[in-house]
């Protein structure tokens, strides 16, 4: 409180600590999260959003630094001539008791558990799409790196990423991503998932005294992020249930790999789940989607968990008897 | 029939016993998630009352989702 405490009166300030009370069609954020802050006007439309995480640790994307500073930029955007705000679905509000059982015994429902009910409820639909396993994608995903302290500029931009191209360079404000104005990490993730799975999204950002405009190539697949630190997304986590020994480095040159490429032998006996992809006891697993990959059999596993989710088609990469070959794999689901 | 007497007795003894149990962890909860720092330092815990208040004094809300585990 100590770090905020000049600047916090300027807002009336309200702790929610249930979220079965709270419509959640305003209050629509990443729910795997334990701390969460909405900047809303007067009339109840939202100006931005503060928190986040990502599978470094929980406080990798958030600190008091950061929180002062969108507060401070909030405040600016609510004395502004004509103030920004962050698009919201319309329709009747949403409550999770509406889909959730009574919670009871002065139990609370945890914002994960409210993610749960809404993900199993569009299962039992039959709506269920793999990719609402990504929702509030990072911009790292697109090149761009975020301050934590100084939440709305850019740190560090990946070198020919499309953020790189698209023209964003260290040290922009980025004053809007996909038409969502950006005050926060936690706003970049909303913009994103707003945003379509192909095609490009608008940006701005300020450098000196000069807007820029420009768009994001949304390059493929690039919403995907490592899921396994979600509380509500661990019954999604794949195992690619392919163990074995390492190759030698010996072994490698004769196959024509790189000394650190994984390369591991299968047991005789294998699993089910390789076992109908046609993969075979004693072929050798070297590579995953045609990712070169360096690493050992045992880092293998954790690197599958955190790009891989139960459901999907997999190709792995095999050996067997001399000959390269690709077989799809089917995660096992449930 | 004093046998039955007896028993509906102690259901209904049972069931006030449960309740006021209920209500008591409720109690503790709600005391928990409020606590008294928090409210000394100007924070609410009526959503509610706190929209009432920002349209009043014309502020913007900060509107805090913390789980207590």
């Amino acid at each position: 409180m100590e770090k905020i405490r000049d600047i916090a009166d300027e807002f009336v300030r309200v702790r929610l600590t249930q979220i079965e009370s709270s419509n959640l069609k305003l209050f629509d954020f990443d729910y795997d999260l334990t701390f969460m802050v909405f900047f809303l006007s007067p009339e109840e439309t939202v100006y931005a959003r503060y928190g986040g995480r990502c599978e470094q640790g929980p406080d990798e994307r958030q600190s008091l630094a950061g929180l002062r500073y969108t507060m401070k930029s909030v405040l600016a955007e609510h004395s502004a001539e004509n103030r920004r705000f962050a698009p919201m679905e319309g329709g009747k509000p949403f409550f999770i008791g509406e889909i959730a059982p009574r919670s009871g015994l002065g139990r609370c429902i945890h914002c994960h558990q409210a993610k749960e009910v809404m993900y199993n409820k569009i299962d039992r639909d039959g709506d269920w799409d793999l990719n609402l396993a990504f929702r509030f994608p990072p911009p790292d995903n697109l090149g761009l790196k975020l301050e934590v302290d100084r939440s709305n500029i850019v740190e560090r931009i990946a070198a020919d990423s499309v953020a790189d191209k698209a023209g964003l360079k260290e040290g922009d404000i980025v004053n809007s991503l996909n038409d969502v104005p950006i005050h926060s990490f936690g706003d970049a993730q909303y913009a994103l998932d707003r945003a379509p799975k192909i095609g490009s999204i608008p940006v701005s950002w300020q450098r000196g005294a000069e807007t820029h405009e420009s768009r994001i190539e949304l390059p493929d697949r690039w919403w995907r992020t490592d899921i396994t630190w979600r509380p509500s997304l661990q019954n999604l986590i794949a195992s690619p249930r392919l163990y074995g020994k390492d190759l030698t480095t010996d072994e490698k040159t004769a196959l024509g790999l790189k000394e650190k490429q994984l390369a591991f032998r299968l047991p005789d006996t294998i699993s089910e789940q390789p076992r109908l992809a046609g993969i075979q006891g004693g072929d050798i697993v070297y590579g995953v989607e045609g990712r070169h990959l360096e690493m050992g059999a045992y880092d293998f596993q954790t690197y599958f968990r955190s790009h891989f989710i139960k459901g999907e088609d997999v190709v792995i990469n095999i050996i067997r008897d001399g000959m390269k070959l690709e077989r799809k794999m089917r995660l096992a689901w449930r | 029939m004093r046998w039955n007497s007896l028993r509906l007795v102690l259901a209904v003894g049972l069931c006030v016993l449960l309740q006021s149990s209920m209500a008591s962890a409720q109690g503790r909860r709600g005391r928990r998630f409020q606590d008294r720092d928090a409210i000394a330092n100007g924070w609410q815990f009526d959503y509610e009352a706190a929209k009432e208040a920002a349209r009043r004094s014309k502020k913007p809300l900060m509107v805090v989702f913390r789980c207590v585990p």
